[in-house]
């Protein structure tokens, strides 16, 4: 699948080198955001894909995106986007949001290939378009887990039109992605193939609705540390830890698959605004257990300040299983003893951090300002039930299995330019 | 007194109406007429062609322009705010580019009638020939 980005970047680069003979548009967005969370031990992470900080930082929230819209023919036409902001892994190919081309056969069809938005929330065809939204970034319990899957290199299919008195867009989609994300304190990749992506939407007045689903079998583990635990447990003798060959089958990526579905509303009236998502996903592959999500948030628009409250939770749907620790005789030699120690150590560590069990109230307000601009200032106060720090990273495994709480204060400018 | 408020808010209200928006096509664009939803359809975004399925290209007054927040309260009951609000959210998402904005009455109808697939609001009074009337805002 991976072509079918370079096929989309190389329509794009080809019709710029045409720019006289297409009509180019030029825009993009940007977010200087400043937040502060009061607990040293945990860093608060945005998006996966993103780095994870503590105390009062810039790097969180703040991002700069560009975008190119280039009309090629008729019936065709294609997007380029790219958004810079602080990512674990800093390849050019991590700041490619869009990058597709797309034909239109008639007004109610449309075909696109390259790197395409999956769709599969409310906000997923523009979650770091910070001034479109409400908040100060998107609900961490629904948001944070579904970054991964913002975009996908394939192909999808569009219908769109006019049903009863409202307005229905489908979309079927195909393809692959390969995220770097954060695990305990290291960085790790892995890549959804087989990625089949449904979603409907229905527009009827102040109201939308929309219904995704989406399945993906894991493949391709990028994780030098997990691999070299792997290895180590292999070596073990099965007397000395006999929980280790389940152990291998829980960390072990191939044949495991990873399905999700989701239920958004939103409502927006002259004065009130009302969103709500839910989620619930199912793994096989226990580094990234099975939860469920959601939240609610309402609104209420005062001329130019709009206020709003919101609630949002998630929980760990499986029940992570807990093993024996290795037990050693005489004869065990000592650097394997010490190896298996250390593994065991590990292996403790992330199975007690792979799990998300959370709630954090919100409140907050955004004032919008002339010429595509607006403020927001955010409070967030977070529960974290024991075993619950999923998505968080912490630098003090000890604390894991104890109960925490964080409040986080954000302020942003969001501009479109 | 506060009769006499009222009557300054409807003068402030009057002031800043544009009297009979009309949604004007060039004169050998094949469509004759169009209903409310074919025009939000196409002023929001939702399809970038006409009902017979030419293209069509809309033209916006600028942004804070007291036409352009009419044309919108009339059309679809938003102000501009949430009008901008929903185009970033098209445009990023790379689903549809807003609307090409022109500064003057003049500019729009000559763009007009140098081009059939362009469509534009204006004022009805400014209507002059190579452009044909195909939706009446205010009547709707």
């Amino acid at each position: 699948m991976k072509y079918l980005l370079w096929l989309g970047c190389t329509a794009l680069y080809l019709s710029s080198s045409l720019v006289s003979a297409t009509k180019a548009n030029f825009s993009g967005f940007a977010t200087i955001g400043a937040t502060y969370s009061d607990n040293q031990n945990l860093e608060l992470t945005t998006d996966f894909l993103n780095k994870s900080y503590s105390g009062f930082t810039f790097l969180n929230e703040s991002k700069i995106g560009f975008q190119t819209n280039l009309t090629l023919a008729d019936k065709w036409d294609a997007v380029g986007q790219v958004v810079f902001q602080d990512r674990n892994s800093k390849t050019l190919n991590d700041f490619i949001e869009l990058a597709f081309i797309r034909y239109r056969p008639n007004r109610n069809w449309s075909l696109r290939a390259g790197r395409v938005n999956s769709d599969l929330y409310l906000l997923s065809d523009y979650p770091y378009v910070g001034y479109a939204y409400l908040w100060s970034r998107p609900p961490n319990e629904f948001y944070s887990i579904a970054s991964p899957a913002n975009n996908f290199d394939g192909v999808d299919l569009e219908y769109k039109n006019h049903i009863a008195n409202g307005f229905l867009r489908f979309r079927l989609g195909y393809g692959q992605t390969s995220p770097e994300l954060h695990g305990v304190g290291n960085r790790f990749g892995f890549t959804s193939k087989d990625l089949i992506l449904i979603s409907a939407s229905y527009q009827l007045n102040n109201w939308l609705i929309r219904l995704t689903h989406s399945q993906s079998n894991f493949d391709d583990l990028r994780a030098p540390e997990l691999s070299e635990a792997q290895l180590i447990l292999e070596q073990a003798p099965d007397d000395i830890w006999p929980a280790k060959v389940e152990l291998l089958d829980k960390f072990d990526i191939s044949g495991k698959s990873s399905s999700y579905d989701a239920l958004g509303i939103s409502y927006e009236s002259q004065s009130w605004l009302f969103y709500s998502e839910g989620g619930i996903s199912k793994n096989d592959w226990l580094p990234f257990s099975s939860s469920t999500s959601g939240y609610a948030t309402l609104g209420y628009i005062q001329e130019q300040t709009t206020y709003f409250i919101s609630l949002s939770t998630i929980k760990n749907s499986d029940r992570i299983p807990t093993y024996s620790s290795p037990v050693f005789d005489a004869n065990t030699p000592a650097e394997l003893a010490a190896y298996l120690y250390a593994v065991s150590d590990a292996v403790t560590t992330i199975l007690d951090s792979i799990t998300a069990r959370q709630t954090t109230i919100s409140a907050g307000a955004k004032l919008d300002l002339p010429s595509s601009m607006n403020i927001k200032l955010q409070l967030d106060h977070t529960n974290i039930s024991p075993k619950g720090y999923g998505l968080w990273n912490t630098k003090a495994p000890e604390i894991l299995t104890t109960r925490d709480k964080v409040n986080t204060l954000s302020l942003s400018f969001n501009v479109l330019f | 007194m506060k009769l006499k408020q009222l009557y300054i808010m409807l003068f402030f209200i009057c002031s800043t109406q544009v009297h009979g928006l009309v949604i004007v096509v060039n004169e050998n664009n094949q469509i004759n007429s169009l209903t409310k939803r074919q025009v939000i359809d196409i002023y929001m975004g939702r399809f970038n062609t006409f009902p017979d399925g030419q293209k069509a290209t809309p033209i916006d007054f600028p942004a804070q322009s007291a036409i352009k927040s009419q044309f919108y309260m009339q059309l679809v009951q938003q102000n501009e705010r949430k009008v901008s609000t929903y185009w970033a959210r098209l445009l990023f998402s790379g689903n549809a580019t807003p609307p090409t904005t022109i500064e003057s009455v003049k500019d729009i109808i000559n763009t007009v009638r140098a081009n059939e697939d362009m469509i534009a609001y204006i004022p009805e009074s400014e209507v002059t020939e190579g452009v044909k009337v195909v939706f009446k805002v205010a009547s709707n």
